[in-house]
């Protein structure tokens, strides 16, 4: 058991007092800045980079990890309570959570979510330690013909997400694809679908999505029905989950834990669909699966502890590879960088103490969490007793800020405010904005795999079924879509169609 | 006569399902659209794709869903059209606009009380006091707190007659 | 009401404070900067370029003395800061940081709403040379390895179309190899490299993000586009080595609008001269595999001139051009 030596050695690194005290203050910077409605983990990270600069590599790596577990947290806490997802994991959060908040479980919906992501981040840690080099090079077997099928498989799972119609969260997926292809083509650099104008010449970014599909959208909904769609304010002794919910949430929580740790080692970002896997894993497991979407708590345990377990392990391809799977970790990159060193295999066998300290204050990071947040549940549940008059008009200057902190681009906003619109328009109609997330997320990646994986094969579609993980994944996808649209059509084919 | 409404006889409508009937109809012309933007962009080969194979394939296939939903509207019951209040998405979205329009050419401190009092407006229970306080104070709250605690480039305050950038 | 009192005056207070904080600014070099200065980064945070505009706006802000902002303003391929910096005031006080893209779009973009006289070149001190890896498992001398691929079409990965690795690796290929070649895109450096750790593409094009894996014996570095070898991979020839003369390298600039007066931007030239000639500051860059190059204003312009010209020839050699 190396490991446990190495970890060992972590830990004496990791909880001297000075870091000790930087992953306290970073889990708490994190929380404050990430819980802001709109400033997402990348923009809390970005905007606290600064003041690592003096401290020594080591301190600062854990500092930053700090920040980013408590971005992740804040961010939840924003989306749980006002259904403001700054990023594609707290899309999932909040379809339970922020149901829980609106019937005065917010407590309990922040409780399980801090549970669930300490659980999940312990066992991931453990992870890490004990498999990070052998698993990093399984990693790489991973192509994009793997990524594509991967992600396909992913998509099948959106059909699942929705509460409602199969058909039309099929056809939110493909609204979710085709808005994810607007910008520049990777393979040619040709602009499509920008309309000559410069700020959509990139795309559009994942945090207006949220932001405006569901975060404004709910102000729009919220206006219309006046204080009394307000969420309930939660009796005080409720703070935490109950003996029931906390027993309902044992297996969600083991379960996405091992769903997240699984997904976020693929360099490829693959812990994007770790909430969302999770989230379709609990609903076809669950006895009822008609509670999800109106405040499940299994919908909050599970693809919280998916997405912190995968937050956790993405750092594997970072430390032993290099290689950022994601905008956060590239941000990590970034960091390093000016500390000067550089992320690579070189990581672990020259800087022990680094590599060992990062890994052990990631569980001290988790459990800070869980100290600073179950004591602030309660100050975060008052916070809904500011009247709902004030309050959405915090959350839209707060949403202004966050959008154009991103590219300090102002027509960001204006984008922003027209996916509000749409995302208005989308609940008028009976439409879900969930799956569309899901569309967008995968969409983009699973183009871009869908022709790497051609021109490298040379156009051959065998590719995809010579490929022993990649065709696996395909036919997973096919049984997945099987089991989502079949029970909708033994039910009658009405009810395909409508609700 | 009425294509949405049940007349006063009470007979059916040709429209069973009026809001499957305009989503349908909205899917169509937005599919239609996209393909028309895309017209100038090489499709490619399935074996070789083109910058519009998945983006137009992609848009064909909402406006299938579409057309599907068009035809379920006259066959299957469905829910009525809802009634959209206005107030809020107006108020908001003149308050987002006017906060894109100004954080640029005047600064935050313009910016983020001009779109906030605008956007109190669109909740009925608009106190317009303690709205202008609640703005005055976020602005404060926010300019310290993003500008000089953490940093951001956040233009406060640009007035070019006075030679004013900050 | 009561509870809102308290509230009322601070916010009238603070508002007071930060209006009579409001100056006139003028610039001069004696006194500069007398206010905040932004350096406006052309792409996301987290990159090289982003890294190095952090440590020196930190450098800076400290010998300074007055706050140095990054600003991140990714867009068009690094257009979109380039021309918000072309049209900004001439103060000294807006400042663009950016890669050898802003000379290869000189050529690669069909239209751009700024021109490059519009800015004024300051500092290019760092660079990193265009290097091809490859797995471990395939030939690992270029002339092996170009052997090898003459039969088999191979594939390279790259940042992006129309990135500086793309059009170098691209003309070597093409023009100096005669080697057929299907180019991957990848988004972004870090997704190529992986391609080729996991042999996925036959052949990685990067600049300084393929220098771990090569030191670490995971690729194989076939060639650098330097004119001697880098230090942190002594062992990987350079072109010119192999019977190439071939020189790209990616590099970090530091540009103002053209109206910014002389003596800032020599001010700033020489500050940040100074900053990298200081051990720690140095031993971070070069670590990365960075080179480093103390250049004067004059020698800056003249090195940026020619590094347009040059990109430019390439990029019209393989015809790729971008809307």
């Amino acid at each position: 058991m190396d490991f446990l030596q190495n970890l060992a050695h972590g830990v004496v690194v990791a909880v001297s007092p000075i870091n000790v005290l930087l992953c306290f203050a970073g889990c708490m910077l994190g929380t404050l800045i990430g819980v802001l409605p709109g400033i997402g983990p990348i923009a809390t990270i970005a905007i606290l980079l600064p003041m690592t600069f003096g401290l020594d590599p080591t301190a600062a790596l854990i500092m930053l990890a700090g920040i980013y577990y408590g971005a992740q947290y804040g961010g939840s806490t924003a989306s749980i309570l006002l259904n403001i997802p700054g990023e594609s994991s707290a899309v999932v959060t909040a379809l339970d959570g922020h149901e829980m908040a609106r019937q005065g479980r917010a407590g309990a919906a922040l409780g399980i979510s801090a549970i669930g992501s300490f659980v999940a981040g312990s066992i991931a840690t453990v992870v890490i330690a004990a498999l990070a080099s052998p698993l990093a090079s399984l990693a790489l077997v991973f192509g994009p013909a793997e990524y594509f099928a991967l992600m396909l498989t992913g998509l099948a799972f959106a059909v699942l997400l929705a509460r409602g119609s199969v058909f039309k969260a099929i056809i939110m997926i493909l609204i979710g694809v085709l808005l994810s292809t607007v910008g520049p083509d990777l393979t040619t650099g040709q602009l499509r679908l920008t309309f000559g104008a410069v700020w959509l010449a990139d795309g559009i970014e994942i945090a207006l999505l949220g932001m405006g599909l569901f975060g404004i959208a709910e102000v729009f909904r919220s206006l219309e029905h006046g204080e009394a769609r307000q969420v309930k304010q939660t009796q005080i002794g409720n703070l935490l989950p109950s003996r029931e919910e906390m027993r309902a949430s044992v297996k969600p929580i083991l379960r996405g834990t091992l769903l997240g740790s699984i997904l976020g080692i693929l360099p490829g970002n693959g812990a994007v669909l770790a909430p969302y896997a999770s989230y379709t894993l609990e609903k076809k497991l669950a006895r009822q699966p008609g509670r999800f979407g109106r405040g499940a708590i299994e919908g909050v345990a599970g693809p919280e502890s998916a997405n912190n377990a995968g937050a956790q392990t993405s750092f594997i391809p970072l430390l032993t590879l290099g290689i950022p799977p994601n905008a956060v970790m590239a941000l990590m990159v970034g960091a390093m960088t000016i500390h000067g060193i550089v992320p690579g295999p070189q990581i672990m066998t020259k800087m022990p103490d680094l590599f060992w300290g990062l890994i052990a204050s990631m569980w001290m990071g988790n459990l800070m969490l869980l100290v600073i947040n179950l004591p602030l549940v309660g100050l975060w549940v008052k916070l809904l007793n500011v009247p709902y008059r004030l309050m959405f008009v915090g959350i839209i200057i707060f949403c202004c800020i966050g959008v154009y902190s991103i590219n300090s681009e102002p027509a960001d906003i204006l984008i922003m405010a027209a996916l509000a619109v749409f995302g208005y328009a989308l609940s008028k109609f009976n439409f879900e904005p969930a799956p569309l997330t899901l569309g967008f997320v995968l969409g983009r990646m699973m183009e871009e795999n869908l022709r790497q994986a051609l021109m490298i094969s040379r156009g051959s579609f065998l590719t995809f079924v010579e490929r022993p993980i990649a065709a696996f994944f395909i036919v997973l996808a096919i049984v997945m879509l099987v089991v989502g649209i079949l029970p909708s059509i033994r039910r009658g084919r009405d009810e395909v169609f409508v609700d | 006569m009425s294509l949405l409404n049940r007349d006063a006889q009470g007979s059916r409508p040709a429209i069973r399902s009026p809001q499957n009937f305009v989503a349908g109809a909205f899917l169509i012309f937005a599919a239609a659209f996209v393909v028309f933007m895309l017209s100038g962009l090489p499709q490619g080969t399935l074996r070789a794709m083109g910058p519009a194979m998945v983006p137009r394939w992609t848009a064909i296939g909402i406006g299938l869903g579409g057309a599907v939903l068009v035809v379920l509207s006259f066959l299957k019951e469905g829910e009525a059209l809802e009634r959209w209040q206005l107030r809020g998405p107006i108020f908001v979205l003149a308050s987002l606009i006017l906060f894109a329009v100004t954080i640029r050419s005047v600064g935050f401190l313009v910016a983020a009380p001009l779109s906030m009092f605008t956007a109190g407006f669109g909740s009925r229970e608009v106190r317009p006091v303690e709205l202008a306080i609640f703005t005055v104070a976020m602005t404060v709250f926010c300019a310290v707190v993003f500008r000089f605690v953490l940093n951001q480039p956040l233009p406060l305050l640009i007035l070019p007659a006075f030679s004013i950038q900050f | 009401m009561n509870a809102f009192r308290r509230p009322v005056a601070a916010a009238l207070s603070a508002v007071a404070i930060v209006l009579s904080c409001t100056g006139v600014v003028r610039a001069q070099a004696s006194s500069y900067p007398q206010d905040r200065v932004t350096m406006t980064v052309a792409f996301a945070a987290g990159g090289f370029v982003d890294s190095f505009a952090r440590i020196i706006a930190q450098e800076l802000s400290t010998k300074w003395g007055k706050p140095v902002t990054v600003e991140n303003k990714a867009g068009a391929g690094g257009n979109t800061a380039a021309s918000i910096i072309a049209s900004a005031a001439p103060d000294g006080l807006n400042l663009l940081v950016t890669s050898t893209a802003i000379a290869i779009n000189e050529t690669l973009y069909k239209q751009r709403d700024y021109s490059l006289d519009q800015l004024v070149p300051i500092s290019i001190s760092v660079s990193s040379p265009e290097t091809i890896a490859t797995h471990p498992s395939n030939p690992g001398d270029l002339k092996d390895y170009l052997a090898w691929a003459k039969d088999r079409e191979i594939t390279f990965a790259t940042a992006g179309v129309g990135s500086g690795s793309h059009i170098a690796a691209e003309y070597f290929l093409r023009k100096l190899a005669k080697t057929p070649a299907t180019h991957v895109p990848f988004r972004g450096g870090a997704l190529s490299v992986q391609a080729a750790l996991g042999n996925q593409v036959d052949m990685v094009a990067s600049s300084f993000g393929v220098i771990p894996q090569v030191t670490e014996g995971k690729l194989k570095g076939l060639a650098v586009a330097s004119e001697t070898r880098v230090s942190a991979m002594p062992d990987v020839p350079t072109y010119t080595e192999k019977g190439f003369p071939f020189v790209a390298e990616s590099w970090v600039a530091v540009l103002a609008p053209a109206k910014t007066p002389a003596d800032i931007v020599g001010k700033i030239n020489t500050d940040i001269n100074e900053i990298l000639a200081r051990k720690d500051v140095q031993e971070k860059l070069l670590g990365m595999g960075y080179q480093l190059h103390k250049r004067d204003v004059a020698e800056v312009s003249v090195y940026l001139k020619d590094e347009v010209n040059k990109w430019g020839e390439m990029v019209r050699t393989i015809g790729v051009s971008v809307e």
